[in-house]
């Protein structure tokens, strides 16, 4: 069992370096590639693309291709192979693909059928796998050949879930090396539906960087949007397409704070007449985005975020637009047909131009292609301030009941440890006095208030002087005796402890005292 | 002889007060002047900081300027100043705080315009109220240089 186990781990371990090379190079041995192998068109066609492709640093994995494809070390392997009856596209990509490439080029005249026929092979299995979802990106070089011969046709493919960096790594590496070197040119033909189109902004008060005006929360935003299309193909041009709003949930994205009431988008006019490869519409294009009133999310961390973190945001709103092209709308420019393309069989030969190029863009899309077109556009929108002033009410509530709380246990702890007073007053004589201290504290004699109980403490009122024991202020203890001086006449006071927390009532304490 | 050697002690204090936030004042007003007509992106605080962190500076200046008022005030009464006058003189103080806290918490595009109104109410306040501690003449004269020192500022930024 545990052997069992470190087998597995070790071929884990080991399979990425069994896996075959991330890039394939699709050579054609079928019998019409004849020619060019005789005049060494396709070692230096290969030559050419594996340079190129190695100088990525990446392995590269060579195979012949006829009915079956068949891998081979070098082109020299490939020229001594016999001719094959007829061309496989499909299956050889196949091939190359089971092998484990990410990217695969081929190299091909595109006749599927057995040599010496005059008519153009079937291709539709191929295009169609091309067209399928196994495949991401499709890329095709026609390349010229002199008069006498047809054009070959490169193929570069990257299959769902490939390396997409590498396959434009390697595709800008040929591009650039076969420039100079070889008549030909880069035709991207897959993906058709997704950043092919843009938009190009002509009047507008936001756009996908900033916006011009700053928009209030709890007001209508309303704006109306002046745009043209703009195409990012290069040899493909667009006619006579209906363009649709695609209908977008009324949001910011998760991240922003407002959200809009609603998200109403037309666009007028509704059509693509023509969009010329790399052009802009000559038709300015007006977008209504009505959003409603804007509204701050009533969540607290919005509440929080509104008030103390920023006064405004860059919210984002996506604008996306579907170009719905049929089939035989798409199409190749003609500067680049008239370069690389011919009608016929025999006009291929006879011009070494590429047969039925022109069929590409039908051959590659399917009925009615949707093309995305997809643009942020920016609102500043600024915060209304009802946040800020309901956190500082809060503050501030927060902080009185804080004041309040401290105050009130300072009290409550003074009631509870501080004790009551009685007293009892007589003359220096022994002449009983009616004595007492109200509520308040204050130490009354005969109605006089003669100072008052502070904290435990005997604090004389104005006009009265403590005599015994002497000081400007007495500690207060149980059984003490206070000699005051009053009005010229001496008062004793004895002061007597009352645990309880209830204030001191006598008879005397419903007696306004008269004041000294 | 101690009571006169208070009066002018009290003196120098208000002056350098008065002349250190009058400038400020000045200062803030030309960078809101900057910002409405020279399109300057100067900005002491952030353009989009949140309005709690402008209320608080604000309301922390306001604290900060009620006791330093309170402290010149009583400065000025401990200087045998006249109670109304002191009185007067620490609010015109105070509103000079005041009016620099709120500039800095709110300065913007728009700020010059209230900035400017409050100035030229201070200023008045200052040759009717604020005069009659630290004298006309040296009013007059800080109000001067203030101005230039503005001036000069607002033509070397812009």
């Amino acid at each position: 069992m545990d052997l069992l186990k470190r087998c597995l781990v070790i071929a884990l371990i080991a399979a990425p370096a069994w896996a075959g090379p991330k890039s394939a190079v699709l050579i054609d041995r079928s019998g019409s590639m004849k020619p060019y192998y005789r005049d060494e068109v396709v070692r230096q066609l290969s030559d050419t693309l594996l340079e190129a492709l190695r100088a990525q640093g990446e392995d590269v994995a060579v195979y012949a291709f006829s009915e079956q494809a068949q891998r081979a070390k070098a082109l020299e392997d490939i020229e001594q192979l016999p001719f094959g009856g007829s061309t496989m596209l499909d299956k050889a990509l196949d091939r190359a693909v089971q092998d484990g490439a990410d990217v695969v080029w081929m190299i091909t005249d595109n006749i599927q059928d057995p040599p010496g026929s005059t008519e153009a092979g079937d291709t539709e299995q191929f295009y169609k796998k091309l067209r399928s979802d196994a495949i991401e990106k499709v890329t095709i070089f026609p390349l010229r050949q002199p008069a006498g011969r047809p054009g070959l046709v490169i193929y570069e493919l990257l299959k769902k879930g490939g390396d997409s960096d590498l396959y434009e790594r390697e595709l800008a590496g040929f591009h650039s090396r076969a420039a100079g070197i070889l008549r030909t040119d880069a035709l991207r033909m897959k993906p058709l539906d997704r950043d092919t189109v843009g938009i190009s902004w002509v009047r507008a008060n936001v756009n996908p960087r900033t916006s011009l005006i700053t928009y209030d929360t709890g007001k209508p935003v309303r704006e109306i949007i002046e745009v043209k299309f703009k195409s990012k193909f290069d040899h493909i041009e667009i006619t006579d397409s209906s363009i649709d709003v695609v209908k977008r949930e009324a949001s910011f994205g998760k991240d922003s704070l407002v959200y809009p009431e609603k998200q109403n988008i037309d666009i007028s006019p509704r059509t693509v007449e023509r969009l010329g490869p790399g052009d802009e519409t000559e038709q300015v294009y007006k977008i209504d985005v009505d959003l409603g009133k804007l509204k701050l999310r009533n969540d607290l961390v919005s509440l929080w975020n509104a008030a103390w973190v920023r006064s405004s945001e860059d919210a984002t709103l996506q604008l996306s637009f579907v170009i719905q092209v049929p089939q035989k709308n798409f199409r190749l420019r003609p500067k680049f047909l008239q370069e690389f393309h011919a009608g016929t069989v025999q006009e291929a030969k006879d011009t070494g131009k590429v047969y039925a190029l022109d069929k590409l863009p039908s051959l590659m899309s399917e009925a009615v292609t949707a093309v995305q077109v997809t643009t942020p556009v920016v609102f500043r929108v600024r915060y209304p301030s009802y946040p800020t002033f309901i956190w500082l009410a809060i503050f501030a509530l927060a902080v009185l009941m804080i004041v309040g709380l401290i105050v009130g246990v300072k009290r409550g702890v003074g009631v509870v440890t501080r004790k009551s007073w009685d007293v009892e007053a007589r003359t220096r004589a022994g002449v009983s006095l009616d004595g007492s201290v109200d509520k308040n504290g204050n130490v009354l004699v005969q109605r006089d208030n003669i100072g008052r109980v502070e904290h435990d403490d005997f604090v004389p009122a104005a006009g009265a002087r403590i005599v015994q024991p002497p000081g400007a202020q007495v500690r207060l203890r149980d059984g003490l005796e206070v000699t005051v001086e009053v009005s010229r006449r001496l008062v004793v006071l004895r002061f007597k402890a009352k645990r309880s927390a209830a204030p001191p009532t006598t008879s005397s304490a419903a007696v306004p005292p008269r004041r000294r | 002889m101690p009571a006169q050697q208070g009066v002018k002690d009290a003196k120098p204090l208000i002056i350098a007060v008065f002349t250190v936030f009058c400038l400020a004042n000045i200062f803030l007003l030309v960078i809101s002047l900057l910002i409405a007509f020279k399109n300057s992106k100067f900005q002491p605080i952030p353009e989009d900081v949140g309005l709690g962190i402008r209320m608080l500076i604000f309301l922390v200046g306001a604290g900060l300027s009620w006791a330093l008022g309170r402290w010149l005030y009583m400065r000025m009464v401990e200087g045998q100043i006249k109670v109304p006058e002191a009185a007067t003189a620490a609010l015109v103080l105070v509103f000079y705080l005041l009016l620099t806290f709120a500039g800095l918490a709110f300065l913007g595009g728009f700020s010059w315009i209230w900035q400017t109104v409050f100035l030229v109410v201070l200023v008045l306040m200052t040759l009717l109220a604020l005069s009659r501690v630290i004298g006309m003449r040296f009013a007059v004269f800080v109000l001067v240089i203030c101005l230039l020192a503005g001036v000069t500022l607002f033509i070397l930024l812009s």
